[in-house]
């Protein structure tokens, strides 16, 4: 449930109490901070901001290139076995049981944060959000290559893009036909999950196209997130990788209090995170 | 109308990267703001210790990536901004789950109204406001808000029911919060 401007009041104001009341003090970390800062690289601190542009555009770059191969190379059979190792997950009609199923894991890359591709300072989490982002990519060509072969017959790859093409309006006015028609169609869907309100046994998320977008840049309106529905015998855990979901595509719009929450739920067959 | 003087053409250009700031200014700001971020941390859904880490993480990301940032006039959305960030990124490498857009939002709606809100100036505000309540209404809140008891025991123990527990609670939240607020300055007195 969207939480409230009240919600937040009312934890705001449990959380000064409990600090009132002498349960939590905020604390003072002045000389922490300063030992820990004496101590950092001075590269760190002395980086002139003409270096950290360099580096910026040398990664902008560098994913560029990756893209570009990615698309220049849709048939790739190093991709397409990875992808066959996991069958079956896409056949139209099969009830699939929805448990995740791992993809097999590609090799091991050396836990680095400072490779000569990245600039100084890119934390892990930032380097495995651009592998991540990568590793979507090149999947959603991997997933286009089986559909364009007729190997995946009954199914569509639905893209972000797609269902996002037009301006949002109330009463879905505007929503071009080509996306109504996907009412109730069997639909494949690559994405990240964003819980709503628990990270196990979860049975209902959201689907994005990018935790970059969601949590870091402009979040995605409406029409640029779809509500995954799991069986309620079959749930499933949180997961941070890219997932390739299918399942039958409802269109239409979720109001909860008034608001509408959602207009896209994927009512989902099969999960497979992609590794 | 003065004319501003040009320099010479062979006036050393002044240098782009400022002196970093004296450790005396550093310690300056992080105690001006240390409390206003660990507090911003905890409403975005951090528990004590993680709040605790993230602080320094926030204090560490701000000076070293930019050495001039200690001379900037409102380092507090900054410093809010890199805090947000850094937490959604922790809960990332843990695989924890984050805190929703939605939340998130709200938190910032939240400082941006008041701009006392994760501030050590709230703590005597309220402490004054709450002196001012009935007894009654301030046990209310210190169940229900402190100790966490449920609204409805809340109302047993007065001898009331769910719903009035709930509007006396939703009246006293009203009354405290207007009472910070002229207390603050943020709202002229009646």
């Amino acid at each position: 449930m969207k939480p409230t401007s009240s919600d937040v009041h009312d934890r705001h104001l449990s959380l000064t109490l409990e600090e009132l009341a002498g349960r939590v003090n905020a604390p003072d970390r002045v000389d922490a901070i300063l030992r820990r800062l004496a101590a950092a690289p001075a590269t760190h601190r002395g980086s002139p901001g003409r270096v950290r542009w360099l580096a910026a555009a040398a990664m902008l770059l560098g994913v560029g290139i990756t893209v570009a191969v990615a698309l220049s190379r849709p048939h790739a059979p190093a991709r397409e076995s990875a992808f066959a190792a996991a069958p079956g997950e896409l056949s139209p009609g099969e009830t699939a049981p929805i448990a995740v199923m791992q993809e097999p894991a590609p090799k091991p890359k050396p836990p680095t944060n400072q490779t000569p591709d990245h600039p100084k300072g890119t934390t892990p989490a930032d380097l495995a959000a651009v592998r991540s982002a990568e590793k979507m990519l090149e999947q959603e060509q991997k997933l286009m290559a089986r559909l364009r072969e007729g190997k995946l017959p009954g199914v569509e790859l639905l893209r972000f893009e797609t269902l996002a093409e037009w301006k949002y309006s109330k009463g879905l006015e505007g929503m071009p036909a080509p996306v109504k028609g996907l009412d109730g169609q069997k639909v494949a869907m690559l994405g990240f999950m964003l819980p709503i309100d628990e990270v196990k046994d979860i049975r209902h998320f959201l689907l994005v196209q990018s935790l970059w977008s969601c949590c870091y840049g402009t979040p995605p309106d409406v029409n640029g997130i779809v509500r995954v529905e799991l069986p309620r015998d079959r749930p499933t855990d949180y997961s941070f990788e890219p997932l390739l979901i299918t399942g039958t595509l409802r269109v239409g719009a979720t109001v909860e209090d008034g608001y509408v929450v959602d207009i896209y739920q994927l009512h989902a067959d099969s999960i497979v995170v992609l590794q | 109308m003065t004319s501003v003087p040009k320099a010479p053409r062979n006036a050393p250009r002044e240098s782009p990267q400022p002196d970093p700031p004296a450790a005396s200014d550093l310690a300056t700001l992080i105690r001006t703001h240390q409390g206003m971020v660990w507090r911003y941390l905890r409403l975005c859904g951090a528990d004590v210790h993680e709040a605790d880490d993230l602080l320094q993480d926030t204090f560490l990301a701000f000076f070293t990536r930019h050495p001039q940032s200690a001379e900037l006039a409102c380092p507090a959305a900054f410093l809010r901004g890199i805090a947000r960030h850094l937490l959604l990124a922790s809960r990332r490498r843990a695989r924890r789950a984050p805190p929703t857009a939605d939340w998130l939002a709200a938190v910032d709606q939240l400082a941006a109204a008041d701009p006392h809100a994760f501030l050590d100036t709230r703590l005597p505000a309220l402490q004054d406001c709450l002196g001012r309540l009935s007894d009654r209404a301030r046990q209310a809140l210190e169940w229900h808000h402190v100790e966490g008891v449920p609204r409805r025991e809340v109302g047993a123990r007065l001898g009331l029911g769910d719903e009035g527990a709930k509007s006396l609670l939703e009246r006293t939240r009203d009354l405290l919060r207007d009472c910070v607020r002229r207390r603050l300055g943020l709202e002229s007195q009646p």
